[in-house]
């Protein structure tokens, strides 16, 4: 589901708390734990969300249409039904690899530079 | 596996973080806080598997900072939604209907503009200092062969008012002017170097005594105001000397000199310069203009609002209290009911509430003026029952405009016929009554208070008693103290 109306190059620079649940979100559908679970595994646990850090990021990402709940839930046998599931829209999709991709070209400039090696790992700067 | 059923500081924790969620916006907490509350157990639960009490200190140190800063966020945010400031307020407040919106709006502009107006004159006041000295007075008593019983010390009405017209009167104040060369200290200060016509500097000293009796004695302080507190004392002292040296003067010139008399003016305490600055007084001045800035912005919010009710309603097709619109008549027997419910009264009352508004707006504030330049007293009465008046026919529409039940509509139409009655009867003893130092004139601002009140809110039947005696009383307080004051009995000054 695009949108059209967004443009993903104005949305850009993302917060480190909206580009780290946008990218949670980049592998499937999830409900907030899982977001928050995910965010801490990926950064090695550098980044923690509250629950009042979380919901907002998730509620500005809902009203830019970036993200949006889910009524279908991988096994409704094995969860919770009160969960909320939340999914990438289109729009969501493309800021999220407009972002990336914008992180990956400061990291070749960065190479370019010499201030990295090539083996070295991109680290999400910033905190929530 | 350190899993273990969730002790007590567990769902201590989770109520704590329950009543926190609070510090959110209503909406938010709507739409999130069930979702919120369970991601917290979650992480609760995380935190005391990983190492119990521990785990969940350490998650309340993040979880804290974050429920702070993104609660205010949320904040922020709610109140930006909103179209205006006073709509953002309301909301806060609870407010929802139309009427309670535009009363809190007006209340509020009102309130600002007379408080931060207040506030602002009393800090560009020039500050001056008050010097007080007190002298006994012996009075020359009426003595005389027709009435040989009446001694010297026998009370005499017009003895006080005279000594004050006295001290004030050139045979008094001359000598001080020139003992104390103010005709060319004053005119160094006030006139560019040049020195002041003594005419000019004596209408400037008189501005600045304050000459009042002690009850039921022979003593007057006689205070003095200015901006150098040495320069108060000196001129207060001279004007106890210049007057002793004035009665006494006279005293020698009367027949009987032979006989030895003692002085008819004792000195009992001579001025000190002053330690603090006595006007401005800043507390009492922001205090006044917080107090006159609720009354007048209750006043006018209250009328504000039921004129947006009225004209809101009719613009719905409603007529006053929710009842449909009843059509105009065109039979010449319409009630005044009838009269309002049609529009035509419904309009011209509205318009004479904001004008009678405007206008006790404005004297309120030139009131307020008054006090805070000149100290808690107000020229004369004159001001004050022009005030009262418009007070009272803004009480007179307010009644028109009124909401509620037909018991507090009686209690308003009494407080309109007691604000008249007070205007009035001010108005007709202006020549005698000063009200500055009065209690009616207090009490006068409790009942408009007490009106203002009963307009807005509906009152229990033995509230209602209690404001009709309240409102007895204090007409006949007013009735009192004009009569008192017709009959001479309570000292003009």
């Amino acid at each position: 589901m695009v949108n059209a109306k967004i443009d993903p190059e104005n949305l850009l620079p993302l917060t480190p708390a909206v580009f780290h649940v946008l990218l949670a979100l980049a592998s499937g559908e999830r409900h907030g734990y899982a977001i928050m679970q995910e965010v801490t595994e990926s950064t090695e646990g550098q980044i923690k969300m509250g629950p009042g850090t979380l919901y907002g990021t998730v509620k500005r990402l809902l009203e830019a249409q970036l993200i949006e709940e889910s009524d279908e839930r991988p096994d409704p046998h094995l969860d919770d039904e009160r969960r909320r599931y939340y999914r990438l829209t289109g729009a969501g999709e493309q800021v999220v690899k407009a972002e990336a991709q914008r992180y990956a070209d400061i990291v070749a400039i960065a190479r370019g530079k010499k201030l990295i090696g090539k083996s070295a790992l991109i680290t999400v700067p910033g905190g929530c | 596996m350190k899993n273990n059923a969730p002790p007590q500081d567990f769902s201590v924790s989770q109520k704590i973080y329950g009543r926190l969620m609070l510090a959110y916006p209503r909406s938010h907490r709507a739409e999130y806080g069930a979702a919120m509350a369970q991601l917290f157990r979650d992480q609760c639960r995380d935190a005391w598997s990983e190492s119990r009490t521990w785990g969940l200190l350490k998650l309340w140190l993040r979880v804290l900072p974050d429920l702070v800063s993104t609660s205010i966020m949320e904040r922020l945010a709610a109140l930006n939604e909103r179209k205006s400031m006073t709509d953002k307020l309301a909301n806060l407040f609870g407010f929802r209907t139309t009427s309670a919106i535009t009363f809190f709006r007006v209340f509020l502009v009102i309130f600002l503009l007379v408080f931060l107006a207040s506030a602002v004159i009393t800090f560009i006041l020039p500050e001056s200092y008050a010097s007080t000295a007190r002298i006994e007075v012996e009075s020359n008593g009426p003595v005389s062969d027709a009435a040989p019983h009446v001694g010297a010390s026998a009370y005499d009405p017009y003895f006080l008012q005279t000594t004050f017209e006295i001290i004030q009167s050139q045979v008094v104040l001359n000598p001080v002017i020139d003992k104390l060369n103010l005709n060319t200290k004053w005119g160094n200060k006030y006139n560019g170097g040049t020195p002041l016509r003594t005419e000019n500097t004596m209408q400037l000293l008189k501005q600045r005594v304050s000459l009042s009796p002690e009850r039921n004695t022979k003593l007057i302080d006689i205070t003095v105001y200015s901006e150098d507190r040495v320069e108060a004392a000196q001129i207060a002292n001279a004007i106890t000397e210049s007057y002793r040296d004035y009665r006494d003067k006279i005293e020698a010139g009367k027949l009987d000199t032979l006989i030895p008399k003692p002085s008819m003016v004792t000195i009992i305490d001579t001025a000190q310069p002053g330690m603090r600055p006595v006007r401005p007084n800043k507390t009492l001045n922001i205090v006044l203009g917080m107090v006159i800035g609720i009354l007048l912005g209750l006043t006018i919010g209250a009328g504000a609002a039921g004129v947006a009710s009225l004209f809101g309603r009719r613009s719905h097709g409603d007529g006053p209290r929710g009842k449909p619109s009843i059509p105009p008549e065109t039979t010449a027997s319409r009630s005044i009911n009838d009269e309002f419910r049609s529009g035509s009264l419904q309009r011209v009352v509205g318009i004479l509430w904001m004008v009678m508004s405007g206008i006790l707006c404005g004297l309120g504030l030139l009131a307020l003026f008054w006090v805070l330049v000149n100290g808690p007293k107000l020229p004369d009465a004159l001001f004050v029952s022009i005030f009262g008046i418009f007070w009272a026919g803004n009480a007179t529409a307010s009644f028109f405009l009124i909401r509620g039940r037909s018991w507090a509509k009686i209690c308003v139409a009494v407080m309109a016929a007691v604000c008249w009655t007070s205007g009035l009867m001010m108005v007709w003893s202006t020549s005698t009554w000063l009200p500055p130092a009065s209690n009616p004139a207090v009490r006068l601002l409790v009942l408009q208070a007490w009106h203002l009140f009963a307009m807005i809110f509906p009152l229990p039947r033995a509230l209602q008693w209690l404001f009709m005696a309240f409102a007895l009383f204090t007409a006949c307080a007013l009735l009192r103290h004009h009569r008192r004051s017709h009959n001479g009995a309570s000292p003009a000054v």
